[in-house]
């Protein structure tokens, strides 16, 4: 196994993150994907319960707003653009929590990189389903910072802020959680390794009607670490050491461990009944992303 | 003292330094950072067997770079003992009387001494302080500078003939006519030194220079001899007593300023037996005794493979817990004991012997003086290990 230095992932500042020239267009698929299947989750919906994401009426056109939404109908009627105004848009407001901690640069690709665009990805389809959001995240200077996303000009600021985030030193999710913006939020949805966290920490955000969602992201070699010599692991947050023989016993006895924690973790969080999910940071951020929609 | 015959060659020490640098890199393992430190730390806690990766360097490493250290010092050429390169004399040293009589002030062994130097540069080497043949104290080094004063009671002159050796130098203040076949010799020479030869109590014999004269004159002070109390009513206590009347000396209860004193120890390791002489035996219990430190000396009775009895000028140390009842004749054990008293007693007076004249100042140099080895002891021991060492090291790279 190769000596990997923090930080550094072939040339490229790992804790940085650098969004590929694809990653718009793999972008607008997703939230394609995403309006299509919750279209038809209102068809069901509504002849079902008669509850969900209804449409409630409309509103004028703002300019960058998505074409979809606007009701050519009624456009052709009173020659004015509106679109339509569902339920969610009226009342609905998400707050994405980005962990942006030291251990966030680990792995191939760094756990930031993967959270980041999953972020990204979960703002732009919230933005397409007319749900506003707001990121949550610690700025350059260590201190929280919260961004809005309502317009497709938000996101373009989103994506200045994310190109500006490193994985750095410590900094505790928890700080970005005691924010009172998210106290408005009807879904909190906290992305990172969380490795600092513990579940009644994120569900203490649980209010009546409102909704907490986790993903917490780990590095290949975190969920699964490859059978060696010997390997000398370093804590990037506190430079603590402890150095192992990877042998099958003591990969095993890792593997239980790693299980046991995140199997705690998934079941305070279905007791309250909300969302957990675990997943590597070498998965596409599409499939990520989409686990927090279902 | 430590020295080497090549210094330069401990440079190569850097050498091991660098093998075992370089393994220990090749033996760390790889670094990888990790978010999940805490449940690493936690399976190596739980674990029965140890998790922890084995860092130790292998036995074969460790084997190898102590054998290039030995290899490396066997080169350097260390050698244990004088400085400066010194020559590795052996140096016997006589300290019977005559050597500390004074001559333009300084004794003779002084003399020889400064002699001794002017002829071969600092001495230093193994000091012998001998009394007849017995070797009574080895110093490595410079010359004690203790043995500079006169020792108690009446040390002989060495027995030259068992000193004749290569690298060897007397150092006496005359020797006759007799000469060393290989060995060196320093003699500081002197004049015949006048003064008392002998003493009892009704008078003394002297020398003048010349010969001994008698002068009667009753001695103004009772000499002593003294006794541990717990000996005092045994064989032994009651044998003493008996000579020190026949000797004329008083037995007190205070030990100072006796010329001999018997005393008990009583803290060695116990033994018993049977004590026997010329038409004496005794059942006997008795502690072993320790030698005396630096000085003549003889084992007066040896008991279960212990010696129980030892004697030196003044003094006789003695193991007794329990001695006797006696069997045979009484006077053949006190008389046994008597020869020991009197030779141990400290006599006043120097034997005329030693005040006679030992002639001229005289130096002979050693026929074969040594050579510093070119393959000194230390350096052949240390090339054997730096080889077993290398050996050890390729059979534990084996296995």
């Amino acid at each position: 196994m190769a000596a990997r230095e923090l930080g550094r992932e072939d040339g490229v500042d790992a804790r940085r993150v650098a969004l590929s020239p694809e990653f718009p267009t793999r972008l607008e698929q997703l939230a394609a994907r995403t309006r299509a299947r919750r279209a038809r989750e209102d068809l069901g919906l509504r002849r079902g319960t008669g509850r969900g994401v209804e449409f409630e009426g409309h509103r004028p056109y703002r300019a960058g707003e998505d074409l979809r939404d606007l009701d050519w109908e009624l456009l052709a009627r009173t020659d004015q653009p509106f679109v339509r105004v569902r339920r969610a848009e009226l009342g609905e407001h998400w707050a994405i929590v980005l962990d942006t901690s030291g251990s966030m640069g680990l792995g191939r690709p760094p756990k930031l990189q993967r959270a980041a665009e999953v972020a990204l990805a979960v703002g732009f389809v919230a933005l397409g389903l007319g749900v506003a959001s707001e990121l949550v995240v610690h700025g350059e200077g260590g201190a929280v910072q919260v961004r809005p996303l309502r317009s497709r000009a938000d996101f373009a600021r989103w994506i200045e802020l994310v190109g500006r985030l490193a994985a750095d030193g410590r900094r505790p999710v928890q700080e970005l959680l005691a924010s009172p913006r998210l106290a408005r939020a009807r879904r909190v949805i906290v992305i990172g390794d969380l490795l600092d966290l513990q579940p009644a920490q994120v569900l203490s955000l649980v209010r009546p009607g409102k909704r907490v969602a986790t993903l917490r992201l780990l590095a290949p070699h975190e969920l699964a670490p490859e059978l060696s010599e010997g390997v000398e692991w370093l804590d990037p947050e506190t430079g603590a050491r402890v150095e192992a023989r990877l042998d099958e016993r003591t990969v095993d006895a890792y593997g239980r461990s790693l299980e046991a924690t995140l199997a705690a973790w998934r079941d305070a969080f279905a007791r309250r009944g909300q969302l957990a999910r675990v997943a590597s940071s070498a998965e596409e951020f599409e499939t990520l992303a989409g686990s927090l929609f279902e | 003292m430590i020295t080497f015959e090549a210094p330069l060659a401990l440079g190569l020490l850097a050498l091991p330094l660098v093998v075992a640098w370089l393994a220990a890199r090749r033996q760390r393992a790889p670094e990888e950072t990790t978010g999940t430190l805490e449940l690493w730390r936690n399976v190596a806690s739980q674990a029965v067997s140890p998790v922890e990766r084995r860092t130790r360097p292998p036995l074969a490493l460790w084997l190898l770079v102590a054998a290039l250290v030995a290899g490396v010092l066997a080169l350097s050429g260390p050698k244990f003992g004088p400085a400066g390169g010194a020559v590795p004399w052996r140096l016997v040293v006589d300290r019977s009387p005559s050597m500390y009589f004074e001559m333009n002030g300084k004794t003779r062994l002084a003399a020889a001494l400064e002699e001794l130097a002017q002829r071969i540069g600092k001495p230093e080497g193994e000091w012998l302080a001998v009394s007849g043949r017995e070797t009574c104290a080895i110093v490595i080094g410079e010359f004690p500078t203790e043995w500079g004063r006169a020792p108690a009671g009446i040390w002989e002159a060495p027995d030259w003939a068992a000193f004749d050796a290569p690298g060897t130098i007397w150092i006496t203040d005359g020797i006759g006519a007799s000469a060393p076949v290989v060995a060196g010799l320093v003699a500081s020479g002197g004049a015949p030194v006048p003064g008392v030869v002998a003493v009892d109590a009704q008078g003394r014999w002297s020398f003048d220079g010349r010969e001994l004269v008698r002068e009667e004159a009753p001695a103004t002070e009772v000499p002593r001899v003294a006794i541990d109390a717990r000996l005092r009513e045994g064989p032994l206590g009651r044998a003493l007593e008996a000579w020190a009347k026949a000797r004329g000396f008083a037995l007190p209860e205070e030990r100072d300023g006796a010329r001999l004193v018997v005393e008990l120890e009583d803290s060695g390791e116990s033994v018993s037996g049977e004590v026997s002489g010329p038409g004496f035996r005794a059942p006997a219990r008795a502690r072993a005794v320790r030698p005396f430190d630096g000085v003549p000396q003889r084992r007066l009775v040896d008991l279960g493979g212990e010696c129980v009895a030892r004697a030196t000028f003044g003094r006789i140390r003695v193991g007794f817990e329990q001695l006797g009842p006696l069997e045979g004749d009484d006077a053949a054990f006190a008389l046994a004991w008597a020869r020991e008293f009197d030779a141990w007693t400290l006599a006043e007076g120097i034997p005329l012997g030693e005040r006679q004249g030992a002639g001229e100042a005289r130096w002979q140099a050693p026929r074969d003086p040594p050579e510093p080895a070119r393959f000194p002891r230390e350096r052949a021991w240390l090339a054997a290990i730096a080889t077993l060492l290398s050996l050890s090291a390729l059979v534990a790279r084996r296995v």
